[in-house]
């Protein structure tokens, strides 16, 4: 299981971010960077149901 | 290997040629022609087929070197639709519309046997080159087929030719790739490079033994290339896989010691010369065979910096670290040329490096990168003052 | 009497609650600056939905329940079936059957962000919160017992600035132009 993102769709709103500080931080113009650190499934379910543009959607695999 | 010149106007080959065969002076080959240089296409069914094309070993040649028939055995079922993709979005790159333009026949019958064998009723030829599409119109005209072939005229633009861009513009989309990951199985089109298809319709013809009599034995066959920047004879040329690029170079008139090779297009990497650099698509290295030469009475700084801006500009801007970045990134280099440092240009080009719908940013982002690796002296000599070397212009940036 | 008491304050509470989630979620298409701040009034457009949600069932139960209101269960559920103002009350059952679909979607939100049509039709149904937020006013001005008071009058009218004016402030305030969908050229 992991984050998925639609970059077409991501604004660089930030959230995601602002809830995730140890594993998801911006770049220079807002958009996430993720830092590789894992993420917990409900942790992951909280982002993808904060993000304004619905861009994250959790990938199982 | 000897390098046997074949002049086919603005194509050569080195070697025999098999897909250029046939070929005179601007002339495209029509059905009588092409069936006479090529002989008639042999029928085929869905096992023996996937059987030839593994024997072959065929790589796609639009650029990811995607065994053609892991493809193939993807396929569920019937296709809904078998796509060409003759778009050649890369920018140096002139080998498909080529193909199209002067034997339109063999990706036909390619894409033709292939749609037949797996089931398929329909068949789309996306191209961006009018000519080749009016060529092909003629050539569709001539044919007899038991199923329905289409010309489907795409727009342009460096991201409108990504595989999943097309098969949205063939349908009438926008010729963007689309933001969600399209899992491959689930996919009921068939869609692959016009040149694989070309491959297919020679192999059928020739058989997989005969296929093999060159090439190497991990990647039988011939190839096509791009050649461009400082040679005297640029153009597309048809050459075994396995050849060593120094005999292409030469064969096209490079300087004995260019200044750097450039492989695979603007998505492509530089390289300091390599003529024991053996022609690949299983590294992935080649792409769609595009082979770009700078010599030394260039600024070769200045012609990254034209290009990082073009491929700046083809950003579709859907994805916010594309359309950042990639400026971004230009600025970078720009700034090389007035004798900045480069940790900038490296931090941007790994800042936007898989972060996007498409693989744009990571092509453009490893173009810079792998050119700023092989000038390293030349970035040393802006910063001392400049290199003294005007910029002419031997990478072609579309107006 | 209590349970037409708890009708009656139910539903003006629910009217204010859905009023600042309407709002709320009007304006989180407006740039923010702080993240801090959008995760806050996203949570709170979320939690005031769910309060009055909520709302919305203790005042169609307590209506239901009271013998006297004379609405009924079929002229609660079914649109214009009430005795009492069929009109009126037809427009909050509708409101409330909107709001319930807006929820359904909403608590599916995840899941439908995974493809691009499911983000689509998220986005269509969750517009429709205004119409559900429009009847909901409409029913409240034309069926509540309480709406002539003057306190009551200024509160709908209050409603009404707060959520005409986030729409406004949306329409006003290009959402975030970072990225559009468009080519360049």
């Amino acid at each position: 299981m992991r984050l998925d993102i639609d970059w077409t769709r991501c604004a660089g709103h930030g959230l995601c971010a602002e809830l995730l500080p140890e594993q998801i931080t911006r770049d220079e113009w807002g958009f996430p960077v993720f830092a590789g650190a894992p993420i917990a499934p409900s942790d992951a379910r909280r982002a993808v149901a904060l993000c304004p543009a619905l861009a994250l959607r959790v990938e199982h695999r | 290997m000897t390098a046997t010149l074949v002049p086919t106007g603005d194509t050569w080959t080195i070697g025999a040629p098999r897909l250029l065969a046939g070929l005179a002076q601007d002339r495209s080959l029509d059905l009588g022609a092409h069936l006479a240089t090529h002989g008639p296409l042999p029928a085929i069914d869905r096992a023996r087929l996937i059987g030839l094309v593994d024997a072959i070993a065929l790589a796609g040649r639009g650029g990811a070197g995607f065994p053609f028939g892991a493809k193939l055995r993807a396929l569920a079922g019937p296709p809904r639709e078998v796509i060409v993709n003759g778009s050649e979005s890369e920018p140096a790159s002139r080998k498909d519309r080529t193909l199209l333009r002067r034997t339109p026949h063999l990706a036909l019958d390619g894409a033709v046997a292939v749609a037949a064998a797996l089931g398929g009723r329909h068949v789309t030829i996306a191209v961006h080159d009018p000519a080749a599409a009016e060529t092909l119109r003629r050539a569709i005209a001539e044919r007899r087929d038991p199923l329905r072939i289409r010309v489907e005229l795409v727009a342009g633009g460096f991201v409108g030719g990504e595989a999943r861009a097309v098969r949205r513009a063939v349908r009438g989309g926008p010729a963007r790739p689309p933001g969600r990951r399209v899992h491959l199985t689930s996919q009921a089109t068939l869609l692959a490079n016009a040149e694989t298809f070309a491959q297919v319709a020679i192999a059928l013809r020739l058989g997989p033994v005969r296929f093999r009599d060159t090439g190497t034995s991990a990647e039988p066959g011939t190839t096509l290339l791009t050649v461009g920047g400082a040679v005297t004879r640029p153009g597309v040329v048809e050459a075994p896989l396995g050849t060593p690029l120094g005999i292409v170079l030469s064969a096209a008139g490079a300087a004995s010691q260019p200044r750097a090779v450039i492989i695979g297009g603007y998505h492509g990497s530089w390289h300091p010369p390599m003529p024991g650099l053996r022609l690949s698509h299983a590294d992935g290295r080649l792409g769609a065979g595009v082979v770009l030469v700078l010599d030394g009475n260039t600024c070769a700084l200045g012609e990254l910096a034209r290009v990082a801006a073009w491929l700046a500009a083809q950003s579709a801007g859907q994805c916010g670290p594309c359309r950042f970045g990639l400026p971004a990134l230009a600025d970078d280099v720009a700034a090389l040329l007035v004798g900045l440092p480069a940790p900038a240009a490296l931090r941007h080009a790994q800042a936007v490096t898989g972060r996007g719908a498409c693989r744009h940013p990571d092509g453009a982002a490893r173009f810079v990168t792998s050119a700023l690796a092989v000038l390293s002296d030349e970035i040393e000599r802006h910063r001392l003052g400049g290199c003294g070397r005007p910029v002419l212009g031997q990478l072609a940036v579309p107006a | 009497m209590t349970l037409w008491y708890t009708a009656r304050g139910a539903g003006l509470a629910a009217l204010i609650v859905l009023t600042l989630s309407t709002s709320l979620g009007a304006l989180t298409s407006i740039k923010i600056r702080s993240a801090a701040v959008r995760v806050v009034s996203q949570y709170t457009h979320r939690a005031a939905a769910g309060l009055g949600l909520g709302l919305i069932i203790v005042h169609v139960g307590t209506i239901l329940a009271d013998p006297q209101a004379g609405v009924g269960a079929s002229g609660a559920l079914v649109p214009f079936a009430s005795s009492y103002r069929p009109n009126a009350v037809a427009l909050g059952s509708i409101a409330a059957y909107v709001f319930l679909l807006v929820a359904a979607l909403g608590l599916a939100r995840g899941r439908l962000a995974a493809s691009a049509g499911g983000a689509a039709a998220w986005r269509y149904v969750h517009t429709l919160a205004y119409v559900g937020w429009g009847l909901a006013m409409l029913h409240g001005w034309n069926a509540g017992t309480d709406s002539a008071l003057p306190w009551v009058r200024t509160l709908w009218v209050l409603c009404l600035i707060a959520v005409l004016g986030s729409v406004a402030a949306r329409l006003a305030v290009p959402s975030r132009p970072a990225v559009v969908a468009g080519a360049v050229r």
